[in-house]
């Protein structure tokens, strides 16, 4: 019996040990002994990102703070989960990178409010960042800062436009616009099988998102479902009709070629990062516009601190995110084109708008323009935000397949978004 | 008995206890590991994973108990319904085809014919290739204009779209479950081929005809592993999760959806640890129950030598 209990005993402190070594307060930041503090950032991307993105921005920070050293963790896949694991476990990093889902973070007290800093360095988001810094708030506070900035953006094939003697697409351009010249850029065969596809979209977000705000709907309104709208139905009427006749279908898109970098595809709706990919590709003439209509949905990420940063650690963690998204660090970003500056300043500024990105010209006087016209549905601003807008996808998706009509597709969606909501 | 023999006896007798004590702790010792691998990493997170189940814990706040209201939930959520629905489809279809498959061709690749070595090692090379890469080689495949309706198109079969169809996208997950099917083969080969050649001549001598040889000599000898891979077929495709989250990710509109993919977004998309946690342990329950069924009907058809008196 001795010995049993004894095996016993040593099994439970084993475990314990485990469970303590696993649950210990292991956030590695810390001062080290020559007074200099080391703050950890967060991201997604790979390797390439944090080298376009961050890299620079980082070495000059560090250069102007020498007492703060950046430690910087890069997450290739699986980003939200990752930051979950690491609250749970209590290793939040001190800055973390976060985007539309990063209220349901902040819903579960995850982040500081960065309200007393705001107010103390007399910032005014709206103005610094326009109207994406809106989705970076829960119940009133702001938990996060614009970094990387962007909106859903037209890109579209120069030499087919000009060979269709038809003008470019510009700001003025209404969802309407933008139909007729799919429809008229599209090219078939004798026997009808489609050579050039006027445009390309299919269920993401930031396409008829924009279009439904546009249109005047929404999916979410002070907490409520606001999908089965007059508005809606015809956003998504619409949509589908287009689709048919001018889009890539799922059927061709799901081997994966980039058919607008091939040439074979005259407009299509996408996030700003594919700027720099595309003025990569030998033979694309391309330029972008401002997505059609008077809404664009965002599409850019913010900068947070850690609740579970300690008091010294959340003042150098301001430091850094001040910095990331001040003008000067964000002039370093825009430089590079790895992704779009958040801080309208830059945006604005000619050094960034005449720049050549791979020896080209682009109207990036568009970015801007496409920032001031992000507006933040009610799908933004729960916790959600991530379980909704999975399901509004797959309604989007059901219904450009062709299994269900916009109807049946708003129905649906109306009461699986209700359903949510009153989950939360 | 003198009094120098009990002496002796006594000696004896607790140098004998020492060396079992010796043995106790040595065999502890080196189970050590495992045992406390087990207790940490299995029993300890199921205690817990249980404890959560009660709880609406979203692994960033305080848990709170929230009673069985969990479990209630599951059974009104229609995507966990409908995830029920597609796990028990998929295992009902895939794991007696999967035995029915590796036993048809371990009883032809048991013939002793020559090249049969090239045969057995072609048929196992797909069962080592690992899911991840399988899985996306499928994707591939599968996809509308993939190889396999480019195949059926050169016969004038115009191909579904197989991974966006949500009456058929099911089967594509049985496709794959069938691509995988020499692990089982391997073992029922082996099984097969264990047998004494004696049952198969006497047999003969008897006037057996090949099939009578099957059904009563190869089955019941082999019906261990079968019924072996009966368990661990039914356990592993209810578990499956890795061919979903790569290929379709559950879509469309949750069509493919099975149990554990879904239970892992809620834990980790949705911040429904303790909802999660109720799941998995429903899924644990049906499997418990399916696992007792299986091995209480074992003794109708599952035949041990060692059990012949």
């Amino acid at each position: 019996m001795k010995g049993w209990k004894k095996l016993g005993l040593a099994a439970m402190a084993a475990i314990a040990m485990l469970t303590l070594s696993s649950c210990g307060s292991g956030n590695a930041s810390s001062a080290s002994k020559d007074g200099k503090i080391t703050i950890e950032f967060m991201h997604w991307g790979g390797t390439d990102t944090y080298k376009g993105v961050y890299q620079k921005r980082i070495a000059a920070f560090e250069k102007a703070n020498p007492k703060i050293k950046v430690k910087v963790i890069t997450v290739g896949d699986n980003y939200d989960t990752k930051l979950l694991t690491m609250v749970a476990g209590n290793k939040a990093p001190d800055v973390a990178q976060v985007a539309e889902d990063g209220t349901g973070f902040a819903s579960k007290n995850a982040f500081i409010s960065l309200d007393s800093y705001i107010k103390d360095n007399n910032m005014d988001l709206q103005k610094t960042y326009g109207n994406g810094s809106d989705l970076y708030k829960w119940k009133g506070h702001v938990f996060g800062i614009p970094d990387r900035g962007g909106a859903g953006v037209l890109y579209y094939n120069k030499d087919i436009f000009d060979k269709a003697h038809m003008a470019y697409p510009n700001d003025k351009w209404t969802i309407n616009d933008f139909y007729r010249a799919a429809k008229k850029l599209t090219k078939r065969d004798k026997k009808g099988n489609i050579t050039q596809w006027g445009t390309s979209y299919a269920d993401y977000q930031a396409a008829w998102g924009s279009f439904m705000m546009t249109n005047g709907g929404s999916l979410v309104k002070n907490g409520k479902a606001t999908v089965d709208s007059p508005q809606n139905l015809k956003t998504f009427t619409d949509y589908t009709k287009n689709f048919k006749s001018s889009s890539i279908s799922y059927q061709t898109a799901e081997d994966g070629v980039n058919r607008f970098q091939q040439g074979k595809v005259a407009m299509t709706l996408d996030g700003m990062w594919w700027i720099l990919g595309n003025s990569q590709v030998k033979g694309l003439n391309f330029d972008i516009a401002p997505m059609p209509g008077k809404y664009s949905w965002s599409t850019g990420s913010a900068l947070t601190i850690s609740r579970q940063s300690d008091k010294a650690h959340r003042a150098a963690s301001w430091k850094f995110i001040k910095f990331m998204t001040d003008v000067k660090a964000q002039k370093i970003l825009g430089a590079s084109l790895g992704d779009i500056p958040a801080n309208m300043k830059v945006l604005e500024d000619p050094g960034f708008i005449k720049q050549k990105i791979t020896g080209k010209t682009y109207d990036l006087a568009t970015i801007a323009k496409d920032q001031k016209k992000v507006k933040i549905d009610g799908i933004f601003r729960g916790p959600w935000y991530s379980e909704a807008i999975t399901e509004c996808t797959n309604e989007v998706k059901e219904m450009l397949l062709g299994h269900q009509t916009p109807k049946q597709s708003i129905d649906n969606l109306q009461a699986k978004v209700r359903a949510i909501l009153n989950k939360y | 008995m003198d009094a120098s023999t009990k002496v002796a006896d006594k000696r004896g007798q607790s140098s004998a206890d020492k060396r079992t004590r010796m043995n106790r702790r040595w065999f502890f010792f080196f189970i050590s590991p495992w045992l406390i691998g087990f207790l940490a990493l299995t029993v300890g997170p199921m205690i817990f994973s249980f404890v959560m189940s009660f709880t609406n814990w979203d692994m960033m706040t305080q848990m709170n108990f929230v009673g069985i209201s969990n479990y209630v939930n599951l059974f009104s959520d229609p995507i966990f319904l409908t995830s029920m629905k597609n796990t028990f489809l998929y295992a009902a279809i895939s794991v007696p085809l999967n035995l029915l498959l590796s036993l048809g061709m371990a009883y032809l690749l048991s013939f002793h014919l020559k090249g049969m070595r090239f045969f057995r090692t072609l048929y196992y090379l797909p069962a080592i290739v690992p899911v991840v890469a399988s899985t996306i080689l499928f994707t591939n495949i599968l996809s509308s204009n993939g190889l396999l309706n480019k195949m059926l198109g050169f016969f004038g079969i115009h191909g579904p779209s197989w991974l966006l169809d949500k009456n058929i996208v099911l089967f594509s997950f049985v496709f794959l479950a069938i691509w995988g099917v020499g692990g089982t083969m391997i073992l029922l080969l082996s099984a097969i081929n264990s047998i004494n050649d004696s049952m198969y001549e006497s047999a003969t001598l008897d006037g057996a005809t090949r099939m009578q040889m099957f059904t009563h000599i190869t089955m019941p000898q082999i019906s261990p592993v079968i019924f072996f891979n009966l368990i661990t077929g039914i356990i592993g495709s209810l578990q499956t999760f890795t061919q979903v989250y790569l290929m379709t990710k559950g879509g469309p509109d949750n069509a493919s959806q099975m149990i554990v993919p879904y239970l892992y977004t809620n834990a980790f998309s949705y911040y429904r640890m303790g909802y999660a946690s109720a799941m998995a342990w429903v899924l644990f329950a049906v499997i418990m129950v399916l696992s007792v069924i299986v091995l209480k009907s074992s003794s109708a058809w599952v035949f041990y030598e060692e059990e012949v008196k």
